[in-house]
């Protein structure tokens, strides 16, 4: 049998909501959605699993009834889905009172319970989160019952391989945004389809499965990308030799290689110019850029500076500042200060 | 430290010259164009070397400034002792970068690092350090106020920050502005909103746990519509028994019998009547029965004839007596027999009319024949059973309705029901779309939370700065105060032979020159004593910046030009006691000369 393997869709999120891209996003994340249900049809599959993180928090009632609007439209797919961490359950939930379609198998449960699919002979055992955290024990409960081959559902982005039970096909895990696979395939966290937070680097995309009834194992699994705007991380090491120009032309150059479309975290490390003051707003105008971390921090020579003001401020500040081990807090003071006697200096003058 | 020789180069106009030291006073003299001042220029390049700017300065830089007339050699080689070892200083100023080698003549040996060792045998002191203390020249202006504002500002200056270029205020002033700025960007009471918002979000979670927001509304919907269709097949029902009724009622008026009562009654009545009838008829038989007529007739005629005998046997009593008995037994008793039958007859006609109106009335035709009555007698009945029926169709509707006014009821209630679970849905909505918000509201709390940390870590640092440059410059100041106090003072007393006790420095940085009666403000001292503070402050900070190091060489390049003779005298036999180290003079006058000749001061004299 085949199956679709996805979870974290966060359907409803704005990330970024108070960006000039946030809208996008947000259309970007049910288009996605959109997608995954397209494919359930042309892979023809049997089953999609859900493992939590359907919805963003808590949803209303309108994106309850697009998602099942969704389900409706492929009755011959099961659509297995749990509460995850992120979307927990809770007894007033429009989720547990609302009429799913037909296909539609909502597991609020918070206990593990199994579900026996005779037509296409799986068996799912799964549970759904509530506000609490999630119990690790409660996985010695997971165990599957018929027979058949068999798929646990869970949501726990802390999971610990090892604590994970050995005996069924395949473990649909969720909670984490990343995707990653252990076990030779049988444990897979599949991540978002679409990257939610800066966090979310890397590819996004769901797995598709295929279990054979007769050996009861896991056959086939693929991870299929979906084309999407990606977060990445770009790291500028810096020197004393670095302009605001130079760092800015570098950017420019390495954010429209990996593609303008995509959305950009910049870290600036090493220590540079004690005059240079890196705002790269001209970047932030025709790129996404969503944080600029700056750690970068003056080049003093102290020990030149000591050397050059032996007796004056310069240098008896720096001698009272400067030691072996000194703090980061310290050594920031000392910096701001030599900036600001160096600085004023040149007024006097 | 002491220098011990220069051999020089070429440097501006002293070419291939050689030029040794001795340990105590040295007077170097010569008209005003021999090169002392190039001398000197030459020894100071030694230590610190040249200056090289660029561009447009490079015309006028020092390093222009003393290019060698002759030659093609820049440079010179100086030697010094220090701490008991002589080493040679080498400078080649064409090269490019200008550096110095270092050559340790006692151990026969390089010095590694000649610019460090250079430093430390100045005793680390800077070339502006060196131009403010041990290299004197003249007090700068030679205009009278100036003199004492400038004394003042280098006092001022000494005390504060050492260096005369540096001022801390500025630079409090400009970290001030710098936190000012980065302040603006903090988002105020950010942990105190976000912690608002945790709370409000356990208590909006806590309500929604209540199971009154458990939709209902599924099943209630189904339940109503449910409830509807039954109402609906009730009414229907209810509808079909009223008709069915409407129409027998009309039957029933018609009969006449409207109630079943009195359709009981009606039958009862029509059986009585019959009874009656029956009855009357049966009897009214006996009565016509003829039979009887002829027995009282025939006692009568008995009767009569015995009269008659009686009559006329004259048996008067006799006579009356058949008479009597003769009405007794058959007179009267057939006349009341007779009244009788009479009467039965007439009831009898009663009787029978009575059934006749009631035949007629209820099939039309007066005539009483026992396929009359039957019918009249199956109608009574189909009549009483219809009124029975119809009663009880009626009650059956009563209750009907009665049921459907109660599940009408219900269903209002169940529509009110809905309302309200809307309502609460709707409520349930508000608090989930409030939760979402609140979620949102703090993930941006925490990015500036995060953003306000960063900030508030660099304001701490920015305080952190201001304040060891205000521990700094206290404690400077204070040791200025110690400095005037201590050592100036005593050098302003000896230097000026005891007209003055001490110097003082107060809190507004007014400098004053002191005796043990009054006290004297910068301002008012005579330019030539200013000369002397001057001195003697320049020798103490000398002392200060060298600390316990090895004494260097004073160098007074023209410092005595504005000093009078008798001053010139007090100052140098002054100098010569105070200070042990070595002392270069430069002089373009011959009066240091003399002066030191007369007072015995041991020196050496070198001509330019």
């Amino acid at each position: 049998m085949k199956f679709l393997h996805t979870s974290d869709i966060h359907y409803g999120a704005a990330p970024d909501a108070n960006r000039t891209w946030g809208r996008e996003r947000a259309k970007a994340i049910k288009e996605s959605f959109g997608r995954i249900i397209e494919a359930c049809v042309y892979e023809k599959a049997d089953c999609l699993i859900i493992s939590g993180g359907l919805f963003d928090g808590r949803p209303t009632e309108d994106e309850v009834r697009e998602v099942n609007e969704a389900f409706a439209a492929i009755p011959d797919t099961r659509v297995y889905v749990i509460a995850g961490e992120n979307d927990p359950v809770f007894s007033s939930s429009p989720v547990c009172t609302f009429r799913w379609a037909e296909n539609v198998i909502y597991n609020t449960d918070k206990e593990f319970n199994s579900l026996y699919l005779s037509d296409i002979h799986i068996e799912i055992v799964g549970a759904s989160n509530d506000r609490n955290r999630f119990d690790t024990d409660r996985l010695t409960d997971a165990k599957p019952v018929q027979g058949c081959a068999s798929i646990l559902v869970i949501s726990n982005s802390q999971a610990d391989e090892s604590m994970m039970p050995e005996n069924f096909t395949y473990i649909a895990l969720g909670g984490d945004h990343k995707p990653y696979v252990k076990r030779g395939g049988c444990l897979v966290n599949c991540g978002s389809p679409e990257p939610i937070c800066a966090d979310d680097t890397g590819k996004h995309g769901y797995y598709v499965g295929e279990i054979d009834d007769e050996s009861r194992k896991l056959t086939a699994l693929k991870f299929v990308t979906l084309p999407t705007v990606r977060y990445i991380t770009l790291s500028v090491n810096v020197t004393p030799a670095s302009t605001e120009a130079d760092v800015i032309r570098n950017l420019k150059r390495e954010m429209t290689s990996r593609g303008s479309e995509n959305i950009y975290q910049i870290k600036l490390n090493g220590l540079c110019k004690p005059e240079e003051d890196f705002v790269l707003e001209d970047l932030t105008r025709e790129f996404k850029i969503s944080k600029i971390l700056n750690f970068t921090r003056p080049d003093y020579d102290y020990m030149q500076l000591s050397r050059e003001h032996p007796s004056d401020m310069v240098g008896f500040f720096v001698k009272e500042m400067n030691r072996e081990d000194i703090s980061e807090l310290d050594r920031k003071a000392m910096n701001f200060g030599i900036n600001a006697l160096l600085k004023t200096a040149d007024e006097r003058k | 430290m002491k220098l011990i020789d220069i051999k020089i180069d070429g440097f501006g106009k002293l070419n291939d010259r050689y030029i040794g030291f001795d340990e105590g006073i040295n007077l170097v003299t010569g008209h005003n164009e021999a090169g002392k001042s190039t001398l000197h220029a030459c020894i100071r390049a030694m230590f610190y070397g040249m200056e090289r700017a660029k561009g447009v300065a490079a015309l006028t830089d020092e390093f222009s400034r003393f290019k060698p007339w002759k030659g093609n050699k820049y440079g010179a080689v100086m030697r010094i002792e220090n701490e008991g070892q002589i080493y040679a200083i080498i400078r080649d100023f064409y090269k490019d970068p200008v550096g110095c080698t270092v050559y340790n003549e006692t151990s026969q040996e390089a010095v590694p690092f000649a610019e460090g060792f250079l430093r430390d045998a100045l005793c680390g002191m800077t070339e502006i350090a060196y131009d403010n203390t041990i290299s004197i020249g003249q007090l700068r202006s030679s205009a009278e106020d100036a003199v004492a504002a400038e004394l003042k500002k280098y006092i001022i200056n000494m005390g504060t920050t050492g260096n005369r270029s540096l001022n801390c205020e500025e630079a409090k002033k400009y970290l001030a502005d710098q936190k000012r700025s980065l302040a603006e960007d903090i988002v105020p009471s950010a942990a105190r909103t976000m912690a608002a918002n945790a709370g409000e979000i356990k208590n909006i979670e806590k309500e929604i746990d209540a199971p009154e927001y458990i939709s209902r509304i599924n099943e209630l919907e189904d339940e109503k519509k449910a409830a509807e269709q039954i109402l609906r097949e009730k009414t229907a029902e209810a509808n079909a028994l009223c008709e069915g009724i409407r129409t027998d009622r009309e039957k029933l008026k018609e009969t006449g019998s409207e109630t079943s009562g009195k359709a009981v009654n009606d039958e009862k009545n029509f059986q009585t009547v019959l009874n009656e009838y029956r009855e009357e008829a049966s009897s009214n038989a006996v009565a016509r029965n003829r039979v009887i007529y002829i027995v009282f007739l025939g006692f009568a005629l008995l009767c009569a004839c015995g009269a008659i005998y009686c009559y006329v046997t004259k048996a008067f009593a006799d006579y009356i007596i058949f008479c009597a008995a003769g009405c007794i037994t058959g007179l009267i008793p057939g006349i009341i027999f007779l009244v009788l039958c009479i009467s039965a007859k007439n009831r009898l006609e009663k009787k029978k009319q009575a059934l006749s109106g009631l035949l007629k009335k209820h099939i039309g035709s007066g005539e009483i024949a026992d396929s009359a009555i039957r019918k009249v007698k199956t109608k009574l009945e189909q009549t009483k059973e219809l009124a029975f029926d119809v009663e009880k169709r009626e009650k059956q509707l009563e209750d009907l309705n009665r049921e459907n006014e109660i599940m009408t009821d219900r269903n209002n209630e169940l529509d009110s029901n809905i309302i309200i679970q809307k309502q609460t849905q709707s409520e349930l909505m508000e608090k989930l779309n409030r939760l979402n918000t609140l979620r949102r509201e703090n993930e941006e709390l925490a990015a500036a939370i995060e953003r306000n940390d960063k900030i508030n870590d660099d304001i701490e640092a920015i305080d952190i700065a201001a304040g060891t440059i205000d521990e700094l410059a206290a404690r400077l100041k204070d040791s200025l105060g110690v400095f005037l106090n201590k050592e100036a003072s005593g050098y302003i007393n000896r230097i000026t032979g005891g007209a003055y006790d001490s110097i003082s420095i107060d809190d507004s940085m007014e400098v004053f020159i002191n005796t043990s009666e009054k006290t004297v403000p910068l301002e008012q001292l005579s330019s030539g004593t200013s000369d002397q503070v001057y001195m003697a402050l320049r020798l103490a900070g000398a002392r200060l910046v060298q600390q316990d190091g090895d004494r260097l060489p004073l160098i007074l390049d023209d410092s005595f030009v504005n000093y009078d003779g008798e001053r010139l005298a007090s100052t140098l036999k002054w100098i010569a006691d105070e200070y042990k180290g070595q002392i270069i003079i430069f002089s373009c006058h011959n009066r240091e000369k003399k002066i030191m000749e007369n007072e015995e001061i041991r020196f050496r004299n070198i001509e330019l």
